[in-house]
């Protein structure tokens, strides 16, 4: 091994990264070439001086310095984030409204299926629905309450 | 109870995303702020721009408060960050490289007063010798050789294959040892 290959392996024969080959290889040259020692004992000693140096503390003030330029302040802490209140919300009071006008849609329909019940009966008993004051001539019979109007049922003459 | 100076990283930039937490902050910046000053100091030499900088790390993380705490190697990315912030203040003031580093801030706790100005002196020598480097060596060296970061940690902060870690760390310790040979 030339001084070259040697001088490129320094840092790996230091940390004991090399395999054992190359670290007798390298062990033996730095024992031979005086360059190639001089070379690597100064740069083991600089390696060990690098990992003796103290820690410089920060200036003490530089948190306050930070805190203050940014500004940080405890938010308010919620429960449920506004923007999910407001989501939740709206499905909610759609729901509300869907089930509304679904049970409204459900007596509509009832209060027709009942009116059509009772006019094909009184049609299967040969009696029709006359409008209030339309009648002029026969007997009232019953009155039947719808949409808020009142009819009379008449005897048909058929 | 899990008190608050063990709980991790990501807990407590999830704290400071979502509820602004000051205690929080402070803890992740008793945590970081020493290194990372060690960092920008070595890199700039320059105290008092090195506290300037270590503002700027920290408001930038509490500016990318949103993704930091979703991020797998938080600490990865603060020492990037922090780094990159030294080498643009590098480029920004190559004239105040003549600038060396404060010997009133590097401290040795020797007993005897005679060598410990004599290491005083040499760390000095090495410091200044290590300003000169360029700033991808320099910065690799102190990752490795101050730091005591792993060859894995350092590929990550520096987003650089591990073997061109290893080469560069090799480059800059030769660098140094030459020219510091004869003086240390």
């Amino acid at each position: 091994m030339n001084c070259r290959k040697v001088r490129v392996l320094y840092t790996l024969f230091r940390d004991k990264s090399l395999n054992v080959q190359q670290t007798k290889e390298v062990s033996e040259h730095i024992k031979m070439c005086e360059q190639c020692k001089d070379l690597y004992d100064e740069l083991d000693r600089i390696t060990s001086y690098a990992k003796t140096f103290e820690r410089v503390k920060p200036n003490p003030e530089s948190l306050e310095n930070i805190l203050r330029t940014i500004e940080i302040a405890p938010q308010k802490r919620w429960f449920i984030k506004p923007h999910w209140v407001i989501a939740y919300g709206t499905i909610f009071v759609l729901l509300i409204g869907f089930s509304f006008s679904l049970i409204h849609r459900m007596n509509v329909k009832k209060q027709l299926i009942a009116k059509k019940q009772e006019e094909e009966l009184l049609k299967h008993n040969k009696k029709y629905i006359m409008d209030y004051g339309e009648f002029q001539k026969g007997k009232p019979i019953y009155t039947i309450p719808s949409n808020g109007h009142s009819v009379k049922v008449m005897e048909t003459s058929y | 109870m899990e008190r608050m100076e063990d709980v991790s990283d990501t807990v407590l930039l999830f704290e400071i995303k979502e509820s602004n937490d000051e205690d929080a902050f402070r803890i992740l910046f008793e945590r970081y702020s020493d290194r990372l000053f060690n960092l920008i100091y070595r890199m700039t030499g320059h105290y008092e721009d090195s506290n300037d900088l270590l503002q700027e790390v920290f408001i930038r993380v509490y500016k990318n408060r949103h993704k930091c705490y979703r991020m797998k190697n938080f600490r990865g990315w603060v020492y990037t960050v922090a780094l990159n912030i030294a080498r643009d203040y590098l480029r920004l003031n190559k004239r105040r490289k003549e600038e060396m580093f404060d010997e009133k801030k590097i401290k040795q706790k020797a007993k005897d007063p005679l060598k410990k100005i004599e290491t005083n002196e040499i760390k000095r020598k090495i410091l200044n010798a290590m300003n000169r480097l360029n700033a991808k060596y320099r910065a690799v060296f102190t990752l490795r050789d101050i730091e005591g970061m792993s060859y894995q940690e350092i590929s990550k902060v520096l987003n650089i294959e591990k073997g061109t870690v290893k080469s560069r760390l090799n480059r800059a310790r030769l660098k140094l040892a030459r020219e510091l040979k004869g003086k240390i």
